[in-house]
C-alpha cells in the first residue's frame, strides 16, 4: 500500500545517487575546490608573512598613515597586527574550505547533497563574518599601529568601505542561493520517490 | 487516504517476472520492488502506461483505493 505519510527518502542517503556530469565539468569543479582550499591556506599565511616582513614605508602607504605616528614599530606590534589580520581573514578561510566541499559534491554529480549545500551556506556565513570583522579589524589595527605614537597622535579609526559592503552583499546572495538549493533538494527528494 | 498496489498479484496472474517488467518500463528492479511494496510516494503516468501495456491491464487492476477505516493494509 502506498504510504502517503511516509517520511521522505533522502536521495543523498541512497548510495551512489548522482546525476551524470561531464568529465570537463568535474575537472572544473575539482579545480575550483582545490583553488578554494589553496586560497584558504594562503590568506592567513600571506597575512602573517606580510606583517612579518613588510617595511614601515609599505605599511604607512597601505594604511595612509603619517610617518610620525609609526615612530617605533616593534616586534610586538608586528605580532599583534599579524594576529588581527589573521583573525579577520580566518572566517573567510573557513568559508573557502567549506565551499570546497560544495565543489567536490558538484564534481561527483551530487548538486543537491546536504553536505554541499551546508558547505555553500557556511561559505556565506564565513564571508558575512569576515565582512563584519573587516571594520573591527581596521579599528584594532590602527590602535595597535599608533600605540607607540607621541601624545595626541594615537588613532582610533572607524571605517566602513565599499569592499566590506560588497562582501556582505555577496555573502547574502550566496546564502540566498544556498537556501534556494535546499528547497530544490527537497523537491528533488520528493521527485525521486516517484517511480 | 490509502492506495493499495496490486501489482504483485497482477504479475503473478500473468506469470510475468519482475525483472522483465522492470526492463520493459525502464526502471530498476529495486524501484519496481518499492512500487510493489507501496513504498513510493507516487507513480508517473509514463510508468503506469508501460505497466498496463506490458501486462495488458487497466490502471484499476493495479491501484485500488481502500478506505482508511477498513482495517486492511
Amino acid at each position: 500500500m502506498i504510504d502517503t505519510k511516509a517520511p521522505p527518502l533522502h536521495t543523498s542517503a541512497l548510495p551512489g545517487f548522482s546525476v551524470p556530469i561531464a568529465a570537463r565539468t568535474a575537472l572544473l569543479f575539482n579545480t575550483a575546490a582545490t583553488s578554494a582550499a589553496g586560497l584558504a591556506a594562503l590568506l592567513p599565511l600571506g597575512s602573517t608573512l606580510y606583517w612579518g616582513f613588510a617595511d614601515e614605508t609599505a605599511i604607512l602607504r597601505q594604511l595612509a598613515l603619517a610617518p610620525e605616528v609609526l615612530d617605533t614599530f616593534g616586534a610586538m606590534q608586528r605580532l599583534l597586527a599579524a594576529l588581527i589580520t589573521v583573525l579577520t581573514v580566518l572566517p573567510l578561510s573557513w568559508g573557502l574550505m567549506r565551499v570546497g566541499v560544495c565543489f567536490r559534491e558538484f564534481a561527483h554529480g551530487r548538486p543537491f547533497a546536504p553536505r554541499g549545500i551546508a558547505g555553500l551556506r557556511d561559505f556565506a556565513l564565513g564571508m558575512a563574518v569576515a565582512a563584519l570583522a573587516k571594520p573591527v579589524g581596521y579599528t584594532l589595527m590602527m590602535l595597535v599601529l599608533t600605540w607607540n605614537a607621541g601624545p595626541g597622535k594615537r588613532q582610533l579609526a572607524l571605517a566602513l568601505n565599499s569592499d566590506a559592503l560588497l562582501m556582505a552583499l555577496f555573502a547574502a546572495t550566496v546564502a540566498a542561493l544556498a537556501w534556494a538549493m535546499e528547497k530544490a533538494a527537497i523537491v528533488a527528494d520528493e521527485n525521486s520517490q516517484f517511480v | 487516504m490509502a492506495i493499495r498496489i496490486n501489482l504483485a498479484v497482477v504479475l503473478a496472474q500473468r506469470g510475468v517476472k519482475s525483472k522483465d517488467l522492470a526492463e520493459y518500463i525502464g526502471i530498476t528492479e529495486a524501484n519496481l520492488s518499492l512500487l510493489k511494496g507501496g513504498k513510493v510516494k507516487g507513480i508517473r503516468f509514463d510508468t503506469l502506461d508501460a505497466i498496463c501495456r506490458y501486462l495488458n491491464c487497466q490502471p484499476g487492476d493495479i491501484l485500488e483505493h481502500v478506505a482508511a477505516d477498513s482495517g486492511t493494509d
